[in-house]
């Protein structure tokens, strides 16, 4: 590697830092999240040991996600009774490293890379499924997690692979597969990988990955027979409104094959065009309540943008001929490709902008590639006045959009921080209504620790926001 | 037009507006250990400020750091009125309609006087909010009239 090229690589990479770094403080200013993450902290507190909490969730309904606990109990060791700031840095940990795999993953090796790479970062960040990473400490943010794991089995495909390589990706999987249903996801990744030729993805890793996936539905179904959640869950977004479970099977009765087709299309359209969100169609709806504000026109926008240069870039290569990967780029819009169809196939039960959280983090490396490939066509090739005026065009008004979206995740993280903080003052009202108050009746010196931090950390009334602000960047779906 | 500054500008053009955000959010960052944190910058409140803009959280730390829940404060101007006034946080709250912070201030202590409660139980019928009277009712005290001849809101 060249002297400049490592320039490139250092300028790319403290790029995402400070970017990541951003969003991270931020998150050092969120009150931890009461509704999801209150008990779990109680009861990793009172847990004797990690491998206790691994054992106790083996045998869950519906659910199969045992690492996830004992990452929590960790955690809530690591943190020596200050749970607040122990879980917030390590999400903001969590996100530092997001990042800088993503950037990684881009390999950039050159100033026409460099250039891309700022537009790469904005499409990372400010997609919709960035927010179901931070938004929310549950006390861990599990989505977050098997989204970082997913870009770093991509990143160990990438590398010159080996043994070592073969046992990562293994491991990632595992750990992966064992804190969330779409941790499988990882195992997608590795297949995709291997499948587009990817130098760190070898048949034996593939092999070993396959037999840990056997594994896990033979230890997961037929051990614990936790079976698969279903609509009863909870409920999920159809056309312009919400469905409840019973309202579900109202409208579908038993046969629930349309319901769940709605759910795998919507969920990739999602990635590809910000809507529908989270199975709602939120234009159509804002449209339709005279309540159309220039977020719409934003989102869908930029995702036209950047979904049209993958596009282009599609027919740019096989109008060229290409019919099997070359480039990087080439492998990174395929293991999109596939990525992004399993990710919305997991979602058939229930469609949440979360879920797809890893289609969307792998959602900008076509991105850039595509980027990257019509700049270099531009500096090879002369165009005119007129063509190059419209293509700039074009790219300020596509870049900037996202520029917006990603500038718009601070402005989320400090509306749901002024939500989470209120939601602790409803705490023991709601609590002794739903026998919680008594359940954790020994934990009283912990739960008032915790919501005495909360209160007392300082978040911005949206009182105080500009007007703008609401119309232009992104709300919590 | 040449190569190189067609190629140039199409560059920059989609460099730049993520590099700004970049370079934005760097000097964000640079700030944080002079004190300078305007993405988290937080505008003081008084109490009955924090009632009446849905501050739940505000309204405990700040009876938490010793506010008197039942002392009436300064609410700014255009909060309800183009002039500011003094309130209590219970008056701001239901001047508010805000049931869920009136359930919230009686649970820290909140009482109002007889002539209070007639005031805020006025208002609350005025503008038909049914969930504010609930909570208002059982705790009327003593000599509290339900009459509003004559009353005068205040707000």
């Amino acid at each position: 590697m060249t002297l400049a090229s490592r320039q490139v690589q250092f300028a790319a990479c403290a790029a995402a830092v400070v970017l990541a770094l951003g969003v991270g403080h931020d998150l050092l200013h969120m009150p931890l999240q009461v509704s999801d993450s209150l008990s779990l902290i109680l009861d990793a507190a009172i847990s004797p040991s990690a491998w206790s909490d691994f054992r106790a969730h083996l045998s869950e309904v519906a659910y199969f996600r045992p690492m996830r606990f004992v990452t929590i109990k960790v955690v809530a060791d690591l943190s020596d009774g200050n749970y607040a700031l122990g879980y917030r840095l390590f999400h903001a940990a969590l996100v530092l490293v997001f990042v800088v795999l993503f950037v990684r993953a881009l390999q950039v090796r050159d100033r026409v890379m460099l250039a891309a790479t700022p537009l790469a970062l904005t499409v990372f960040l400010g997609i919709h499924t960035f927010l179901g990473t931070v938004k929310e400490i549950y006390p861990t943010n599990h989505f977050l997690q098997i989204a970082v794991l997913a870009l770093l089995a991509l990143n160990l495909t990438q590398s010159k692979g080996g043994l070592l390589v073969d046992v990562g990706l293994w491991l990632t999987f595992a750990f992966a597969a064992l804190t969330l249903e779409s941790g499988l996801l990882v195992w997608v990744v590795i297949v995709a990988a291997w499948m587009t030729g990817m130098p760190g993805a070898s048949r034996r890793s593939v092999a070993g990955a396959t037999l840990l996936v056997a594994a896990y539905a033979l230890i997961r179904f037929g051990m614990f027979n936790t079976g698969l959640p279903t609509i009863e869950e909870r409920s999920t977004g159809y056309l312009l409104g919400t469905l409840s479970p019973e309202q579900v099977r109202a409208r579908f009765g038993d046969d629930l094959t349309f319901f769940h087709m709605y759910n795998v299309v919507s969920s990739a359209l999602s990635v590809l065009f910000s809507e529908p969100r989270s199975g709602v169609w939120a234009f159509v709806r804002a449209i339709r309540g005279d309540q159309v504000a220039p977020r719409h026109f934003i989102q869908i926008g930029a995702s036209l943008f950047a979904t049209g240069l993958i596009a282009a870039y599609v027919i740019s290569r096989l109008k060229a001929g290409i019919r099997w990967p070359q480039t990087l780029a080439d492998r990174h819009v395929i293991i999109f490709a596939i990525v992004l169809a399993a990710n919305a196939s997991i979602s058939y039960v229930y469609t949440k902008d979360e879920i797809m959280s890893v289609a969307g983090a792998f959602y900008a490396l076509p991105v850039f590639g595509a980027a990257v490939y019509f700049l270099r066509g531009w500096w090879e090739r002369p165009h005119s006045w007129v063509a190059t005026m419209a293509v700039c065009l074009l790219f300020v008004a596509g870049s900037s959009v996202w520029a917006v979206r990603a500038a718009g995740v601070h402005h989320v993280l400090r509306s749901l921080a002024f939500v989470q903080r209120n939601d602790w003052t409803r705490l023991e009202r709601e609590w002794r209504r739903d026998g919680n108050w008594e359940r954790y009746s020994g934990s009283q010196p912990l739960i008032q620790s915790l919501r005495r931090q909360a209160v007392a950390t300082r978040v911005v009334n949206p009182y105080f926001e500009p007007r703008w602000m609401e119309r232009v960047f992104d709300i919590n779906y | 037009m040449s190569r190189q500054i067609s190629a140039g500008v199409l560059t920059f053009a989609l460099a730049a507006p993520g590099l700004v955000l970049i370079v934005a959010t760097a000097f964000m960052l640079a700030g944080l250990p002079f004190g300078a944190d305007p993405l988290w910058a937080v505008e003081p409140l008084t109490l009955a400020e924090a009632a009446a803009l849905r501050d739940n959280g505000e309204v405990v730390r700040l009876i938490d750091t010793g506010s008197d829940v039942n002392a009436t404060s300064a609410v700014r101007a255009d909060v309800f009125s183009d002039h500011a006034l003094q309130m209590t946080p219970l008056e701001a709250a239901v001047a508010g309609e805000r049931a869920d912070m009136v359930e919230l201030l009686f649970d820290q202590g909140a009482r109002p006087d007889a002539t209070q409660w007639t005031r805020l139980m006025c208002f609350a019928s005025s503008v038909e909010a049914d969930d504010v009277r609930a909570l208002l009712e059982p705790r009327r005290p003593d000599g509290a009239s339900e009459s509003c001849d004559g009353v005068a809101i205040g707000w």
